[in-house]
């Protein structure tokens, strides 16, 4: 069996919650396998309260750590401040600008929509709105109508199509959306309400497809010879649980029936 | 010649972020490199002479990403390679002199020097170009090496960019072409992300056949007969192969796994560690920062503080017992699904090579003994390659696999949560930036096309699908927000450049040495209006 306890498994950053749910043995080994500055005195403690002050001591020296960590990897700024600071001429002014300086900006001076699928429950959408559009907005008086829709995409002619509408602020930026329906195709408008309610759109993301997330029915409906067995051997099981959790219970029936097989 | 009732075929995929730090003399995050060339990469070769020498086939796949054979043939990682031996080397010295009182430590701590020692000996043989090595092995055909997209993205993000996308698989063959003087036919896709309609794109690259996770292929609507006990082919006629997930449960599990057996070393006990910091201080980073050495004398054990010593006799029992139940766990498999099926069955099992020697240290030991079991015990197994089992053409059902990962939860959580989400806004810009400046700067040359050439290799980086796992695991995550700022601000101090006619040689010519991956990269590849030439997307190679 691997060992339970390793710090590299703890969430990350150890926060002092993380830490309240260790017991002392834990904590004072965590303080052994990272080696932490602490105390002998706190170290030794065994009461309750005494327990609160090591996980204190714990915690500031993993601050510290960091601290220390993010100093280090600031490193490479100071490095190539100093050695940039004349470049050559090449195409015609110098820069004196360092790339790695670079500031992530909150959001593009365009409006766009980008619609991802993280799993077949779950969709991420960004987006961003240019300087332009936020003024039109503002004149309209439509800034705090904005909203995200998710649309299914038509399959064919008579189905009825899901549609999710989240009203977003014009501050928000990104979104996680729940997925109505899986086994088809969904694609997401960014927009505004005009005066009849209806959405005006801003931006178009492109379309993502949604599979199942479940398990073929090729062989839950047993329309394959021998499928009991393939199910057996395939150990289905230990797929993650987005996963599992789809797999229909007429084919978890049978494969805890075969599980002797 | 075949003559079992099924095939193993075990794939290895060797990957590292692209390290290389050449501002600093000592970069923390360069020892992964170093650490994967002493304990996985140069073992796995020693395993494959041995078992030249005793004329048994090997028989495994091995894919080295586009990141990892740029650091494994830089002239600086590989001096500064030799320089880590050279501390571990010095380091074992002192070890044999601290425990000399103590001979059960004192064997361990001989057994790791002479390890580094060996190292040493093979690199130089090599000339400091371990991938000669490999490559010696795949012309004597005893494995296939694979590749896998350039910056080893998770593609199924970047499916709305058909070009990056195309560019990163053409870095990838380019990179392979020019280390191996072929095309690769095999493709591991990072963390086997797939999506519809990648398939298109290998096909361009003359790619043959990729690999799924399990539920990509059998949840897939018209999912093949026998699941992932025979490859299926997607619409195009591309072959993949899904991950078995028993045999890959066997080693991976974290709590049933082999690895984690008691008498297996502990990875985490390390003296760089538990030893006192004036003893250790001139073998860790920069004198202060404690590390793992690699020096590790302790076992697994149980659940608790009290760990044995490593006992490597006890482990070596261990590993032939594992290797024994690995094979017959197959076998009995294999021996079910042989009468019932049409084609012989073949169970697919790929692993990171970086598990075997560096995190399992008894990994490749165990490896070898289940190639050297097959040879003799197993008959009703075979070892294959996928090149191998498809040059028999086998019919393949026709099935289309569904976007599936084998990541936590099999989708793309792990690169999409709270903590790593907003890169890709910045990442997507840049990639939509570079193509507006291929469309500008279409066919240009000298200075400009080199600038360009960078800007694509910047872009290509900042997708590597280690900087969100590393955010999402928290350790280092300064680090991993620092090469994302790095390759953005790299890319755009082009992109204003270029428009604005300005930018330093020497701060270029430094970049392009720094980030030194795929040099004959052509941004152009960025550009969607590139016409296909047989299918290949302009890429010279794919047309052989």
């Amino acid at each position: 069996m691997l060992d339970t306890f390793c710090p590299f498994l703890l969430p990350w950053p150890m926060t002092k919650e993380v830490l309240r749910s260790l017991g002392f043995k834990d904590l004072k080994r965590l303080v052994a396998l990272l080696d932490l500055d602490i105390s002998d005195e706190v170290l030794s403690a065994s009461s309750d309260s005494n327990r609160d002050d090591l996980i204190d001591s714990i915690h500031e020296e993993l601050e510290d750590v960091r601290r220390e960590r993010e100093e280090l990897n600031t490193l490479p700024i100071r490095y190539q401040e100093d050695r940039f600071s004349s470049v050559e001429n090449l195409f015609g002014t110098d820069l004196d600008v360092d790339s790695v300086n670079f500031d992530f900006p909150e959001n593009y001076n365009v409006t766009r929509l980008v619609l991802m699928l993280r799993d077949p429950a779950w969709a991420f959408a960004y987006w961003d709105i240019s300087y332009q559009d936020r003024n039109r907005l503002k004149d309209l008086g439509k800034n705090d109508s904005l909203c995200i829709v998710l649309q299914e995409q038509p399959r064919n002619d008579d189905e009825m199509l899901e549609q999710v509408e989240m009203p977003i602020e014009l501050s928000d930026s990104r979104w996680y959306i729940n997925v109505p329906r899986r086994g088809t195709s969904y694609q997401a408008i960014l927009g505004y309400y005009g005066y009849d309610n209806e959405i005006l759109t801003l931006a178009r993301s492109g379309i993502v497809s949604v599979p199942l997330g479940t398990l073929s029915e090729n062989y839950a409906t047993s329309s394959f010879a021998d499928t009991d067995l393939l199910l057996a051997l395939s150990d289905l099981q230990v797929l993650g649980a987005v996963a599992a959790e789809e797999i229909p219970q007429k084919v978890l029936r049978r494969l805890s029936e075969l599980a002797e097989l | 010649m075949n003559h079992g009732k099924g095939f193993l075929n075990i794939v290895l995929h060797a990957h590292l972020p692209f390290i290389k730090h050449p501002e600093f003399e000592n970069f923390l995050e360069e020892s992964w490199l170093f650490e994967a060339i002493s304990e996985s990469y140069l073992p796995l070769l020693g395993m494959l002479k041995r078992l030249e020498a005793d004329k048994i086939p090997s028989t495994i796949t091995i894919s080295f990403s586009p990141t990892l054979i740029a650091m494994l043939q830089d002239d600086l990682l590989g001096k500064r390679y030799l320089g880590y031996l050279e501390k571990h080397i010095d380091l074992g010295n002192r070890e044999l002199e601290r425990t000399q009182d103590d001979p059960k430590v004192h064997g361990l701590a001989q057994m790791y020097r002479d390890r580094y020692l060996k190292c040493l000996a093979d690199y130089q043989e090599y000339a400091g170009n371990i991938l000669k090595g490999f490559d010696y092995f795949q012309k004597a055909g005893v494995i296939e090496i694979i590749t896998t997209p350039g910056s080893y993205p998770f593609l199924p993000f970047y499916e709305q960019y058909p070009a990056n996308v195309s560019a990163q698989i053409e870095s990838a063959v380019d990179t392979f072409h020019m280390v191996f003087g072929k095309t690769p036919k095999g493709m591991w896709l990072p963390e086997c992300g797939y999506y519809p309609g990648l398939e298109h794109h290998l096909k361009d690259y003359e790619i043959d056949y990729f690999f799924t996770s399990a539920h990509g292929l059998m949840f897939s609507p018209d999912a093949p007969r026998w699941g992932v006990f025979t490859p299926a082919q997607v619409g195009n006629g591309l072959a993949y192969f899904a991950r078995d997930l028993e045999s890959a449960n066997l080693v991976w599990s974290a709590e049933t796994g082999y690895p984690g057996d008691p008498d297996y070393r502990d990875f985490y006990r390390d003296i760089g560690h538990d030893l006192p910091l004036e003893y250790i201080s001139p073998f860790i980073h920069l004198e202060k920062v404690r590390v793992n050495t690699g020096y590790k004398y302790y076992a697994v054990s149980g659940k608790g503080d009290n760990k044995n010593l490593y006992n490597p006799d006890l482990a070596a029992n261990k590993v032939l017992e594992h290797a024994e139940n690995f094979l017959y766990h197959q076998s009995k498999r294999i021996g079910k699904l042989d009468p019932v099926m049409a084609e012989k069955p073949i169970i697919t099992c790929p692993y990171s090579a970086e598990l075997f020697g560096h995190r399992w240290f008894e990994g490749i030991q165990w490896l070898e003994t289940v190639i050297r079991l097959v040879d003799s015990k197993y008959g009703d197994l075979d070892l294959t390659t996928p090149s191998r089992y498809l040059s028999n053409s086998p019919k393949l059902e026709v099935s289309q696999p569904i976007y599936s990962s084998w990541g936590n939860k099999g989708y793309g959580e792990v690169w999409l949560d709270g903590s790593n989400d907003w890169i890709y806004r910045h990442v997507h810009m840049a990639i939509e930036r570079l193509q507006e400046l291929v469309s500008r700067f279409p066919d240009v040359t000298g200075l400009k096309e080199r600038a360009l050439n960078q800007a694509a290799r910047e872009v290509l980086l900042a997708q590597s699908i280690d900087w969100p796992v590393i955010m999402r695991s928290g350790a280092a995550e300064q680090y991993a927000i620092q090469r994302l700022r790095e390759h953005i601000g790299n890319f755009y101090r082009i992109y204003d450049a270029m428009g604005q006619g300005t930018l330093g040689t020497e701060w270029l010519t430094k970049v392009e040495k720094k980030n030194n991956v795929f040099p004959r990269l052509s941004y152009k590849v960025f550009n969607l209006g590139v016409p296909k030439r047989a299918n290949a997307l302009g890429h010279p190679y794919a047309l052989e």
